[in-house]
């Protein structure tokens, strides 16, 4: 059995341990607040961000921007969200299996990492890390994403990788936060249940699929144009509403409506004439819920917009994440250390027990020696 | 006078929020001016002083980093990456940034071997941010 001396001592560390334990939980609480606070102060803006890219996506037709393009020749880049400092759970080891499982091979991926034991992890499993970043993960600012973003960018941009997808750790509540993969570029499906975490929803999802569109019906459109054009021009309504009402045009029959309607404004600012019904057809249009929205102007023009838009919303997007991992790290790290510091109470408790048994097996030992003693003196 | 609401938002926090009487900032093709009842646009704008004009008449600025602007008839959204009001500004690090987004454009303009190192456009980007904190701060 140990001696009094050991179980002291032991007691000691422990004691110790748990205070250092219980201050990092503090610590850890009082961060958390912060990221959470910083996480819901993002929200105007993310929100604002995803609405506005839904009006622009929804009037741009077919439409070409580097980050929209594929590579399907390149290889996979992952950009990986994980902790600084460890102490914090299995928080950093859940990204890291996440990220595994959807790596298909070593050799086929390069890496982007945020963290330091992010960059130790897979650098000891010799990934191929082609930029690392450190000291950034606990309080990310939108500098930060927007540094990474403009790497990212440049290095999409070369044509080398076909996707690039962010590994990170979504903040569900201060108990519980959940790994989880999606792709960052080129713009379009998102992960799964996306919906959830992120502000971009299906907004990209939207803006491809009206892109397959229009590139299927823009040669047909391009014919069907000119008739119409010409319709506009002889004020030849009747002719007009049959071009437009066929079937070709199919979905975004009411984008292409707009269109029309633009230009027959254009056409009605040339003549200068107010006979031309302005709006004849829109009346046509039952799609109500499209129309209830103020349609925009776009300065210059959607595309252009559109242009500029999404970079700041790649950045967005990586601020979103940064942010949600970094709530995440923190509230792991913060529960970590509130059941070490629970456990230290066990334990000490655990040891003072021992430590009284022996105090006592020891007196006990010490009194029979005596009274033996006292005896043989008869 | 007619007014709308205006709303300046960053990422990290609704910098500004007011009823205003009329709105000019730099768009990015080229400055512009709104009043109330415009007709809704979006736009990209650029690092600019913006200057707000106050339903009594003063006037009041604020700084932003480049970013969009959505207008509806009644109200204005700004996202800015980075936005202030004349009184956050820290005057020592704008000059400072201003100066040294200046160095950076002349090393690069010289050409010599240092330039290659430079990003250009960030140091134009730097400086026009730089002009716009220092200009928004002069004209209260």
């Amino acid at each position: 059995m140990a001696s009094l001396q050991d179980i002291r001592r032991r007691i000691k560390s422990v004691k110790s341990i748990q205070q250092i334990t219980k201050a990092m939980k503090m610590i850890a609480a009082a961060r958390l607040r912060r990221a959470q606070r910083a996480a819901v102060a993002n929200r105007p803006y993310a929100d604002k961000m995803a609405e506005i890219l839904d009006n622009v996506a929804a009037r741009v037709g077919n439409f070409d921007h580097p980050l929209l393009e594929a590579h399907p020749e390149g290889k996979e880049l992952y950009l990986i969200l994980a902790a600084d400092k460890g102490l914090a759970g299995a928080y950093s080891s859940n990204v890291f299996k996440e990220a595994a499982s959807h790596i298909p091979e070593k050799d086929a991926v390069d890496l982007i990492t945020v963290g330091r034991r992010t960059e130790e992890h897979f650098r000891n499993r010799s990934y191929h890390i082609v930029k690392y970043y450190m000291g950034i993960s606990e309080r990310p600012t939108f500098e930060d994403a927007r540094n990474i973003a403009r790497d990212i960018t440049e290095r999409y941009m070369t044509g080398e990788y076909s996707v690039v997808n962010i590994v990170y750790t979504r903040f569900v509540s201060a108990l519980s936060s959940v790994p989880e993969m999606f792709q960052l570029l080129p713009f379009e499906n998102l992960a799964g249940d996306g919906k959830k975490k992120m502000p971009e929803s299906g907004l990209i999802a939207g803006l491809k699929a009206l892109r397959d569109i229009h590139k299927v019906n823009l040669k047909v459109a391009q014919g069907k144009d000119k008739a119409i054009e010409n319709a506009i021009a002889n004020k030849d309504f009747d002719e007009l509403d049959r071009l437009t009402s066929e079937s070709i045009f199919g979905k975004d029959i009411h984008d292409f409506k707009e269109l029309l309607r633009e230009r027959a404004e254009e056409l009605l600012l040339e003549e200068e004439s107010n006979e031309l019904p302005p709006l004849e057809f829109e009346s046509d249009i039952d799609d109500s819920d499209a129309m209830d929205k103020d349609a925009y102007i776009f300065e210059p023009n959607a595309e252009e917009v559109l242009g500029h838009l999404l970079p700041q919303y790649l950045v967005t997007m990586i601020y979103a994440a940064q942010l949600q991992a970094a709530a995440s790290e923190l509230s792991s790290r913060m529960t970590a250390m509130s059941n070490a510091t629970d456990n230290a109470e066990e334990l000490n408790k655990k040891l003072d027990l021992q430590y009284n048994k022996v105090r006592q097996a020891h007196i006990t030992t010490e009194m029979s020696e005596i009274v033996g003693g006292a005896e043989a003196l008869k | 006078m007619a007014t709308m609401k205006l709303q300046v938002i960053s990422p990290d926090a609704v910098v500004y929020e007011a009823d205003i009487a009329m709105l000019v900032a730099d768009a990015t093709s080229g400055p512009i001016g709104i009043l109330p009842m415009h007709l809704p646009m979006i736009t990209g704008i650029l690092p600019c002083a913006m200057r707000l004009k106050m339903e009594d008449g003063t006037q009041q600025y604020l700084a932003v980093a480049g970013g969009f602007m959505e207008v509806q008839r009644d109200k204005i959204t700004v996202l800015a990456s980075c936005a202030e009001r004349p009184e956050q500004i820290d005057r020592n690090r704008a000059e400072q940034s201003l100066a040294r987004a200046k160095e950076r454009i002349k090393t690069f303009q010289r050409g010599t071997k240092e330039a290659e190192s430079i990003d250009i456009k960030r140091a134009e980007l730097s400086l026009q941010r730089a002009l716009a904190r220092l200009k928004s701060m002069e004209k209260i």
